[in-house]
């Protein structure tokens, strides 16, 4: 059944054009790894800082806002890199509190009316009246939104009535 | 007066700051853990500069990757500079990108716009 599965899953990661895959514990160190590993492989993309960029928020977005915590506290959840003919689409999941879906889900539906001089606005405006603490500065939504060159998406999954699986989705474009 | 020195690591940068020749450097990369944390000690350095010194501070950044709150501590920064200038001393800004690197070309930019400082935008290979 181990070998079977594996055998399916070997095939259904090359389908997808998956680049890379974790799901785990998201800790600083972690974090530094998978991000030097995603460069060397993407060596040679013109992409590759908004590639990493988006990888280091998601990444932080996890650690700080994952309801499954591994034993030392550090917020677990799954991050996924995929490559179709004109995207590397990038994904992360973690589970949230039901109670703060409308919150993600109406920031991310108002992100994706701004073009790209709208959202350089917002943040440069949050930056400066934001406040900073130990969980961030409240700008890795409109960063990622403004690295992606499609609309960023979200979903959610729900899991019980307390919790649900929250999906987020940024694209960004191959390039020449 | 006192000198600042921080090595740089794979996810924070070299910060070098002296306060006698008013040199002030940031250098690498900055996606630390906690980003209040790391640049708590170099504020407080900052501060302690502007509210005692009187002679032109030149400050260099060159930053190859900053993550979003990162950038709430170099705005920050930018503040306190911003202090200095407007008490009639001089600042200078140099904001270093490479060439091909327009991310951080354009986050220099976006910090130049609001600010009445001295901004040059300095390319390299």
């Amino acid at each position: 059944m181990i070998l079977k599965n594996l055998f399916e899953d070997y095939h259904s990661f090359d389908n997808q054009k998956i680049l890379m895959f974790y799901k785990g514990a998201v800790s600083q160190e972690t974090m530094v790894d998978l991000g030097s590993f995603l460069r060397s492989s993407l060596c040679g993309s013109k992409k590759i800082r908004s590639i990493f960029s988006v990888f280091i928020e998601m990444s932080h977005n996890i650690r700080h806002h994952s309801l499954e915590r591994d034993q030392n506290h550090v917020g677990v959840g799954l991050f996924m890199i995929q490559q179709t003919e004109e995207f590397f689409t990038l994904s992360s999941g973690n589970p949230i509190l039901s109670a703060g879906k409308e919150e993600i889900r109406r920031e991310v539906e108002m992100l994706r009316t701004l073009d790209k001089e709208g959202l350089r606005k917002l943040y440069l405006q949050r930056r400066k009246t934001g406040e900073l603490t130990n969980k961030g500065a409240g700008l890795g939504l409109i960063e990622m939104a403004r690295k992606s060159d499609t609309p960023i998406e979200c979903e959610f999954f729900d899991c019980d009535d307390k919790t649900t699986l929250f999906r987020l989705t940024v694209q960004v474009a191959k390039g020449d | 007066m006192p000198i600042l020195a921080l090595s740089k690591t794979i996810d924070t940068p070299e910060v070098h700051f002296d306060h006698e020749k008013g040199l002030f450097r940031i250098e690498g990369e900055s996606y630390p853990e906690n980003a209040m944390e790391f640049y708590r000690p170099v504020l407080e350095s900052l501060n302690t500069f502007v509210e005692t010194a009187e002679l032109p501070l030149k400050i260099d950044f060159k930053m190859m990757y900053f993550n979003s709150s990162s950038s709430k501590c170099l705005l920050d920064i930018f503040d306190l500079l911003e202090e200095y200038s407007t008490s009639g001393k001089k600042v200078m800004v140099y904001w270093y990108y490479q060439e091909d690197d327009e991310d951080i070309r354009e986050s220099g930019e976006d910090f130049a716009e609001d600010l009445g400082l001295e901004f040059n935008l300095v390319a390299y290979k």
